[in-house]
């Protein structure tokens, strides 16, 4: 079962452990979302939402400006995090990156960079990440065999594209955006890759 | 630098290309204006009022008008001000506080190309010479800044224009909700802006060719096929040829956009 | 003031009885750039909403490393009145956008993003009454829409007193020559009023009594609320997978 929920919203479903604050014995949803239920197990899924860094995700910054021992890197998050490292970088340089540590107050660092040669970023809704990738990448897997491009996804939502037709794997990936809780989605978006081509 | 202005620097080399090899983003052509989508009278306490959506671009335009005197050197006419704010419902660059620059290059261009085409005749906005005239007041609001607010807006005071009617006058008090005419409206001044990516130039910036251009102008054509105001913006220079491609293609561009305009009065 | 009939056969000059909203229509997602953004129209009043963040805040001096701030701008239109408005911030709007940045703030989870700024800009492009109530109505669906998480969606309402008599919702005609206005913002599922204001005369009785309608108000603006949130992912499958 699913249906869509909204902030403040009562939820009795005793497996719901995330997006949900209580008060008073009760449950509320916190956010505008989509609660999942199948047997023994349930979940809400934001329908949008800002990317915050969590420590352990692969993500992709650009480099907005070279500090001593490293750089500051922009990740498409309300935080820029920091980048300890001796290679040289230059502003506006694509980077892939760990997220190595989140402190309190947010002070972010990255590690085990690997830098991007050419190619082109855009953002797009980390909440639906997981559609763009799909299951054993089945998804992003797919785009990449029917563009010709080579694709790396990021967890804050960012997505670096080079070769290939990169305006296609752009306009294929905010379809998915759009249309990510429609179901049937692996099979329109290869109709529309194979369709249109 | 924000999230976005990177981006689009590390965008711009990828645009660029695509342009040279005929591609737009949205399947245009390079001389091609977006959709456009215009709904006149939305807002019933202006005199006149349009929504004008150029793709996702989104502008409103409201007109006011009031009791002032005239200017001096012209008693015998109407007044005429044009207002555009950049407020940041419409853009995350977009700041609160007095206008900036870009807000009044923008202001002014659109007031040019309307009072350079004398479309609103503004002896007829007389009352009593010398003491009382009409003033009417164009305040432009951008909602939704997906690239070229100058054409969007320019479009959207125009259209409000065209649809705006005069309050009764009566003992001194302006009855408002109450009319007597329409504006007296006499031409259908229409922008276009044109980018210079590289060596290329395209119509109607979408927000990320925009945000690639190296340089813009845009022309301002009247009824008569003739430029009525013109402004070059940005860094780049533009060649004679270049110049006068992009005039003939305004007139030519400017048709379709009239006619719409033209069919809601 | 002018000598008015605003009541007549307990109906009202537009025809509503005592405890009738206005017609109401949200729209969430109407704004392609913005985080979040809703479109109203109430009786009269048309509303954009729009929010950005949470994003970096400038300058550096207003961050706080406990949580975000909550900014909100309240904006009249120079073409929404019948005068033109001044296209300056008004003593008037700044003063409704810092009740109504505190208002928000009570509902918003702003201690999880420390450091940052969330920013809530309204603008009224037409005004008939009742503008504050509507432009935070819209900006709660708004940050909804902007998916930040919150204790709840919060409607805002007003009642009124016209010609002695407790009424919901004033109109323009009601809000100019009636005897006092009161609108609140209002927390449903925690049963809390987190905005009120009130200008006018009212025994102690009649306040009481138009609290309790302006909640019964609210909620059935909560009910429009949810309802927008839920249309926009209408062609969206609910039940069965």
């Amino acid at each position: 079962m699913k249906k869509i929920v909204v902030p403040g919203e009562e939820i009795e479903d005793e497996n719901v452990r995330t997006h949900v604050y209580r008060d008073n014995g009760k449950k509320y949803s916190m956010i505008h979302g989509v609660l999942y239920k199948t047997e023994g197990y349930s979940k809400i899924i934001p329908l949008t939402h800002r990317y915050m860094p969590k420590e352990g995700d692969t993500v992709i910054g650009i480099v907005e400006s070279v500090k001593y021992g490293g750089c500051i890197v922009k990740l498409n998050a309300p935080y820029d995090a920091f980048l300890e490292t001796r290679e040289d970088y230059e502003i506006g340089d694509v980077v892939s990156a760990k997220v190595e540590s989140v402190s309190e107050v947010k002070d972010i660092k990255l590690g085990n960079e690997r830098k991007f040669h050419g190619g082109e970023v855009f953002d797009i809704d980390p909440s639906k990440i997981k559609r763009i990738i799909g299951k054993k990448a089945s998804m992003v897997t797919m785009i990449k065999e029917k563009t010709g491009s080579k694709i790396f996804v990021g967890q804050n939502g960012r997505v670096w594209v080079k070769d290939g037709d990169i305006e296609k794997v752009e306009e294929v990936m905010r379809k998915i955006e759009r249309e990510a809780h429609e179901t049937g989605l692996t099979e329109k978006i290869e109709n529309y890759l194979t369709g249109d081509k | 630098m924000s999230s976005e202005r990177l981006i689009w620097n590390v965008k711009k080399e990828g645009i660029i290309k695509r342009i040279k090899e005929g591609q737009r983003k949205d399947g245009r052509d390079m001389m091609e204006r977006r959709e456009l989508k215009v709904t006149p009278g939305l807002i019933e306490t202006a005199e006149g009022s349009s929504m004008v959506e150029l793709g996702d671009t989104k502008v409103i335009a409201g007109i006011k008008l009031n009791i002032g005197t005239p200017f001096p050197d012209q008693p015998e006419k109407g007044a005429l001000f044009t207002g555009v704010e950049l407020y940041p419902v419409a853009s995350p660059s977009y700041e609160t506080g007095p206008p900036r620059e870009q807000t009044i290059e923008i202001s002014r261009v659109v007031d040019r190309g309307i009072r350079e085409s004398n479309m609103i005749n503004l002896e007829e906005l007389c009352i009593e010479p010398g003491e009382k005239v009409w003033t009417v007041a164009i305040d432009i609001f951008p909602l939704d800044q997906d690239g070229n607010i100058i054409d969007a807006s320019a479009i959207a005071a125009v259209s409000a224009l065209i649809n705006a009617k005069i309050p009764k006058y009566e003992d001194g008090d302006i009855i408002r909700g109450e009319y007597q005419k329409e504006l007296p409206v006499t031409d259908t001044p229409i922008a276009s802006t044109f980018s210079k990516l590289g060596n290329e130039i395209i119509m109607d910036p979408a927000l990320e060719e925009e945000k690639a251009q190296d340089g813009r102008i845009t022309i301002y054509t009247n009824d008569k096929g003739n430029v009525c105001a013109s402004q070059k913006g940005g860094n780049s220079s533009f060649k004679r040829d270049e110049i006068k491609n992009i005039i003939k293609e305004a007139v030519k561009q400017s048709k379709k956009p009239r006619k719409e305009l033209l069919k809601n009065k | 003031m002018k000598e008015k009939k605003l009541m007549k056969k307990g109906k009202r000059l537009d025809g509503r009885g005592k405890e009738d909203l206005r017609d109401i229509t949200i729209e969430a997602g109407k704004l392609k750039r913005a985080d979040g953004s809703a479109y109203l129209e109430w009786g009269g009043n048309k509303i954009i909403a729009a929010v950005y963040g949470p994003r970096e805040c400038f300058p550096r001096h207003q961050r706080s490393p406990y949580k975000a701030r909550l900014d909100y701008y309240y904006r009249l239109a120079p073409f929404s009145v019948e005068d033109r408005a001044n296209p300056k911030p008004s003593r008037r709007g700044i003063e409704i956008s810092k009740v109504s940045a505190e208002a928000l703030s009570d509902v918003v989870f702003l201690e999880y993003f420390p450091n940052t700024t969330i920013d809530v800009y309204t603008v009224v492009l037409q005004a008939q009454a009742g503008t504050r109530c509507a432009a935070l109505t819209a900006a709660s669906v708004a940050l909804a829409d902007a998916g930040i998480p919150m204790k709840g969606l919060m409607p805002s309402c007003a009642a009124g007193k016209i010609e002695g008599e407790v009424v919901l919702d004033l109109s323009k005609d009601e809000d100019q020559c009636g005897e006092a206005d009161l609108p609140i913002a209002y927390l449903p599922n925690k049963d809390e009023i987190t905005l009120m204001q009130m200008d006018g005369d009212m025994t102690p009785k009649e306040y009481e009594e138009a609290v309790d309608l302006a909640v019964e108000g609210c909620m059935k603006v909560y009910e429009i609320q949810k309802k927008a949130l839920k249309e926009k992912y209408r062609q969206f499958n609910e039940g069965g997978e």
